[in-house]
């Protein structure tokens, strides 16, 4: 759908020239919800502009829906630029039209017939639920409305793709999820493959299939929501998912560990995909029995697949122990030693 | 105050309203795509265009430079080749329009490019023409700052257009200076001055209201 083919882009800024994307190449299939995501600057709004050609690639292709965009000038871009929609972080609606005329602005741009305009429209406003509306200014609408409006505004001509801007940006959180379920309606109802650009991975937790993670304009990651959530490789990948997934053990007991023995072991337990379920601390408690103390558990739902952390202090003689950790390998989950605890640790806290 | 000097404000009240109104007219026709122009011609807009933007920009800016009375006198020669006289009402026209359109076309300016970018960017992502950011986007967006800046010419040109009486142009200021002044008859001044305050203050309410009536910006 869309093929984004090693893409640089130079800026030719007040301190010489700036390399903003240093060659990226990405594909993105038909109906997927595609996530951007990175620090400001990172790239990622240059990246998106190269999907309509708001930015031109100073090196590199991008091919949507077979044509090369980043090719195309005056009336082919321009109708390429009509399959592809667009909506951003402060909305852009004309503060002198109505949200019927905003929605209609598309429509009139090319040239269509008043009664055609009319026959979009007002479904669109039914769709993003703003029915009741149609004659009120933008200044007359809350934040997420206004965003209603951007999104029903993307959609008048129909367009096969729909890049976000940061859509959710400017919004509160409550907010924020109403339109996230609203964009996810909208890719489940036309089949619209949806890009989105982003600072905060709930974002690309809560609808994206796949996530690209931009760090000085290179692709440092890419893959499924779920694989770059359970298992960053990237140093940013690993800071952005600890921004949303509390995974961490609380400093109170980071503070306690020691690096080695004496001590009882530390261990943390990652249950991810089929064997996410397995009773394993039961387990090792009846059959292999060693004492479980539990210190700090988590478990998150992303892209409805289980992903959690439990991190318990094991208790019991050692070669129980090893058993232990064999008994909890053999399940197929991840598990890993954090430090040991010292008893007298344990007595003074 | 006589029957024939009333008579006399009376023309000289009509005289200014034509003057004024003709050459705000064309000011505002040729201003407005002048102001356009200056933006759009600009770096990194819509129709980039260095030259175009730099020799306009200039020429704009030569006349706005030229004081009113120099520049009414100075163009006598293109005044007599575009009205066929270089005396009254008609010949104030020329050099009143003449100051008016840079005078438009730098508020306009200004007042476009307060215009948020996002909005410019919005409408090529839908595929927008040049000419249609223009007309869908730039100029409704920015009517109520236009419509402002239009009062301030109108207001603009009923100042200038006292100075017409230097081509016997006519109008509320010539009568003024002809008989308050030169024949020391103070009441026609008075009364030259009190229409005048009543004509801005009209000018200034009506293009208020209208700028307060286009502003979709704030809840109302």
């Amino acid at each position: 759908m869309i093929e984004i083919q090693s893409i640089t882009k130079v800026f030719d800024g007040p301190k010489g020239p700036a390399t903003v994307l240093k060659g990226i190449s990405l594909s993105i299939g038909r109906g997927e919800i595609f996530g951007i995501i990175g620090r400001s600057g990172a790239g990622k709004s240059t990246l998106v502009r190269c999907i309509n050609a708001l930015e031109r690639p100073t090196s590199g292709r991008v091919v949507v829906n077979g044509v090369t965009v980043s090719e195309l000038t005056g009336a082919d871009l321009r109708a390429a630029r009509r399959d592809i929609g667009m909506i951003f972080q402060h909305f852009n609606l004309l503060s002198s039209r109505t949200v019927f005329d905003n929605v209609a602005l598309p429509l009139e741009l090319a040239g269509k017939p008043k009664a055609e305009i009319e026959q979009t429209v007002l479904p669109l406003l039914d769709l993003v639920g703003l029915s009741g509306k149609r004659d009120q200014y933008p200044s007359q609408l809350s934040g997420g409305q206004k965003q209603r409006v951007g999104i029903a505004r993307a959609l008048s001509l129909k367009p096969n793709v729909l890049l976000c801007d940061e859509a959710t940006s400017a919004l509160d959180p409550e907010t924020t999820t109403s339109i996230l379920a609203l964009l996810k309606d909208i890719n489940a109802k036309l089949g619209l493959t949806i890009v989105l650009i982003t600072h905060e991975m709930n974002v690309i937790k809560e609808i994206c299939d796949r996530v690209a993670v931009l760090d000085h304009g290179n692709l440092v990651e890419l893959g499924s929501v779920f694989d770059v959530f359970s298992d960053p490789k990237a140093e940013v990948s690993q800071s952005f998912v600890r921004d949303v997934l509390n995974h961490d053990l609380p400093s109170e007991v980071m503070r306690r560990l020691r690096p080695t023995a004496p001590g009882n072991p530390v261990i943390r337990i990652t249950f991810t995909g089929p064997s996410a379920n397995t009773p394993v601390i039961a387990e090792l408690i009846r059959d292999v029995g060693v004492g479980v103390n539990i210190l700090h558990g988590h478990i998150d739902y992303i892209q409805g697949q289980p992903y959690g952390t439990l991190a318990a202090e094991l208790d019991g003689p050692a070669d129980a122990i090893e058993q232990a950790l064999a008994h909890i390998r053999a399940k197929l989950l991840k598990v890993e030693v954090l430090g040991h605890v010292a008893d007298d640790d344990r007595a003074a806290a | 105050m006589s029957p024939m000097m009333i008579e006399l404000l009376l023309d000289a009240f009509i005289e200014t309203l034509i003057m004024v109104g003709v050459s705000g007219v064309i000011g505002a026709g040729l201003g407005i795509p002048l102001g356009v122009l200056l933006v759009a011609t600009g770096p990194k807009h819509i129709l980039p265009n260095k030259a175009v933007n730099k020799i306009v920009g200039t020429v704009a800016n030569i006349i706005r430079s030229t004081p009113f009375i120099i520049l009414l006198v100075a163009i006598i020669p293109f005044t007599r080749f575009v009205v066929g006289t270089s005396i009254g009402t008609p010949a104030a026209i020329v050099p009143l329009s003449l100051i008016a359109i840079p005078f438009v076309g730098r508020l306009v300016e200004s007042s476009i490019r307060e215009v948020d970018a996002g909005l410019i960017e919005a409408a090529q992502a839908m595929g927008a023409t040049p000419f249609q950011i223009v007309v869908k986007v730039l100029l409704p967006e920015a009517m109520p700052s236009i419509i402002a800046g239009l009062t301030i010419t109108v207001v603009s040109l009923i100042n200038y257009s006292a100075m017409a009486g230097a081509v016997g142009g006519g109008g509320l200021g010539d009568l003024g200076i002809r008989y308050g002044y030169q024949r020391f008859q103070p009441e026609v001044m008075a009364a030259v001055i009190v229409i005048l305050i009543i004509l801005v203050q009209a000018v200034q309410t009506t293009g208020d209201w209208l700028a307060v009536k286009l502003n979709k910006r704030k809840i109302q």
